[in-house]
């Protein structure tokens, strides 16, 4: 086993990060076991709204009741993966909550996806079976899966399905970008999602908690906005929409007092420039997923004043958070914003040449704790490279690699650096180039690929791809299309006789952006 | 309606584009020419602050996201503020 070693300084600062991160927390319970306590002890509480449409917890269990039996009726077996593609409603948790209670594992899929992503998918994660509320859509498109209609109503048995679920069962998988071409998939437990809204630190999760799902379930975001609801007794708005606007995000939290939201980064950005009182009425609200902007945060801290904005930051290896900060007063302006201190039951480790840094080093963050993933589904090379067990102080821990560079301050608090490789995130979305630029290669006619982003004039972040290839753009866009989903797809996709190199013999960025042409 | 009315929403939509960074003219498409599901999300709050609510539904823009389609849609929809006698 590997060694971290550490000097006083570091070990100091570690033990002021870590201190108090460790709280009891129902560790022996899984997700279907702590909804259906909540669901016996208080049946007539909200837990659903969408629209006007509400479902008390009573309700939203014998539906999902009622869907899981069918389901184990037509066979699904414990630790089966079933894909979901049911647009935000009740019906998305109902089915949701179905597959948790047979002990099986929810896969979300969005239906902008091409098939051939899904195929891959599919087959990494063994699914041949997805719940959806479109089957006439989804049929054809899937031929080899076992399409299931999520308001399939047969009359089946209203009560608990008696099926054992461990904490350490999965309870979803979420894909991310993978940077060799092919998407990883990321499985999470059941004892992760509880660690994660159990006891929060980063918001309160309570039964006087109003959630809002905004972020489309393939996110984990919709972990915390669901489950940190439905969990501890609280309500979730269902954001009625397919769209975010911001006029009905205004409308929707006001209606239905939201006392918690979570934005992307990219999209509180662009509340704050377009209608920062949109949140007004939001008691917390969490914002993270990208490197925040000062400006647009210090705007948002004038008008929302002190204790109601926090940072979040966390991998998807990590379900949802891992750390938090939250926002207090102005904020200095000479470093970036902190993504502060770990969230309950997890533990930060910065790390550098196989030791713990001191403050004011800058290492790679490294979390643990039960947040973490059992690794990547069927990559286990992949896997021993994050994931990987060290000795720590004496004390054995599997330690995840985040690729996130960070540095302590003093207190212990952790400010982000930036990255040392291709990830980069874009509206929230993790995409490594390397994906991206291997799709592109591995078309005949192109010669020579390089993907980056680019940052306008207005703030947006954009994906763009030059290419040497006898190809149109018109071409190399749908290709990529048949193969990415459409958030990976670069804006911009400029053909080149040639890539210019820079001294070092590398694709010269910089010259390349500057020759941009303007859009037509 | 008349054809002034549309082509005054029309140039709102084309400053309003460029505004938002994109290089647009009448005969482009708002997502070809570089927009996102965010500079969407502006793009509405922007017609909705001067044409009213829901003048711009997502669905529309979504939808249809040549600039002339965008203008037409906010003509559809946007509230008359000066409704003349039938």
């Amino acid at each position: 086993m590997k060694r971290l070693t550490a000097s006083p300084g570091a070990r100091a600062v570690h033990a002021s990060a870590n201190v108090d991160t460790s709280v009891p927390f129902p560790s022996d319970s899984s997700i279907k076991e702590l909804f259906e306590h909540r669901a016996g002890q208080d049946g007539a509480a909200t837990a659903l709204v969408h629209g006007e449409r509400r479902m008390t917890y009573a309700q939203l269990n014998t539906s999902a009741n009622r869907l899981a039996d069918h389901l184990l009726r037509r066979g699904v077996q414990p630790g089966e993966v079933v894909g979901v593609c049911v647009r935000r409603s009740c019906e998305l948790v109902v089915a949701l909550l179905a597959i948790v209670k047979c002990g099986a594992v929810y896969l979300p899929f969005d239906p902008s996806w091409p098939d051939e992503r899904l195929v891959v998918m599919f087959g990494i994660a063994g699914c041949t079976r997805v719940i959806t509320d479109r089957p006439d859509v989804l049929t054809p498109r899937l031929p080899r899966c076992q399409v299931v209609d999520v308001s399939t109503s047969d009359g089946g048995s209203a009560v608990n399905p008696a099926r054992a679920v461990l904490p350490t069962d999965l309870a979803y998988i979420n894909f991310t970008s993978g940077s060799t071409g092919r998407p990883k998939g990321v499985p999470i437990r059941h004892r992760s999602v509880v660690r994660l809204v159990h006891g929060a630190r980063y918001a309160r999760l309570d039964e006087r908690t109003v959630t809002l799902s905004l972020a489309p379930v393939t996110f984990d975001a919709a972990t915390f906005e669901i489950w940190g609801a439905l969990l501890n007794g609280g309500t979730c708005v269902l954001y009625p929409g397919s769209f975010v606007r911001l006029s009905e995000l205004r409308r929707v939290v006001r209606r239905h007092a939201v006392s918690t939201v979570f934005l992307t980064t990219a999209l509180f950005n662009t509340m704050v420039d377009e209608d920062v009182d949109a949140l007004g009425s939001v008691g917390t609200i969490l914002t993270g997923g990208e490197a925040h902007s000062l400006p647009h945060i210090e705007k948002a801290l004038a008008h929302y004043g002190s204790g109601r904005l926090v940072s979040v930051y966390g991998p998807t290896e990590c379900t949802t958070f891992a750390t938090y900060y939250p926002l207090t007063g102005p904020q200095p302006a000479d470093r970036a914003l902190p993504i502060g201190r770990p969230i309950q039951n997890t533990r930060v480790h910065v790390v550098r040449d196989g030791r713990l840094c001191e403050p004011g080093e800058t290492g790679e963050l490294c979390l643990s704790g039960p947040g973490l993933s059992p690794g990547y589904t069927g990559m286990p090379q992949a896997t021993a490279q994050r994931f990987v067990d060290y000795e720590v102080d004496g004390v054995a821990e599997r330690l995840y690699h985040t690729g996130d560079l960070v540095y302590f301050l003093p207190d212990g608090v952790l400010v982000f650096q930036g990255r040392d490789d291709d990830q980069v995130k874009i509206n929230g979305h993790r995409i490594e180039l390397g994906e991206v630029r291997h799709v592109l290669a591995g078309h005949p006619d192109v010669r020579q690929a390089f993907v980056t982003v680019h940052v306008t004039g207005t703030g947006e972040r954009m994906l763009m791809a030059f290419v040497v290839s006898d190809g149109t753009t018109e071409t190399l866009r749908s290709h990529l299309a048949r193969r990415l989903p459409p958030y990976m797809i670069p804006a911009v996709i400029e053909v080149r006789e040639s890539l210019p190199l820079s001294t070092h013999g590398k694709v010269d960025r910089q010259a390349l952006l500057s020759s941009l042409r303007p859009a037509s | 309606m008349t054809n002034a009315d549309l082509d005054t929403i029309q140039a709102w939509v084309l400053a309003a584009c460029r505004d938002l960074g994109l290089s647009v003219d009448a005969g482009s498409d708002f997502f070809q020419a570089g927009g996102s599901s965010l500079t969407a999300v502006k793009l509405i709050a922007r017609a909705e602050e001067t044409f009213g609510e829901d003048s711009l539904p997502p669905d529309d823009l979504f939808g249809n996201s040549g600039i002339s389609e965008i203008a037409e849609s906010i003509a559809r929809n946007r509230r008359q503020v000066d409704a003349s006698p039938a």
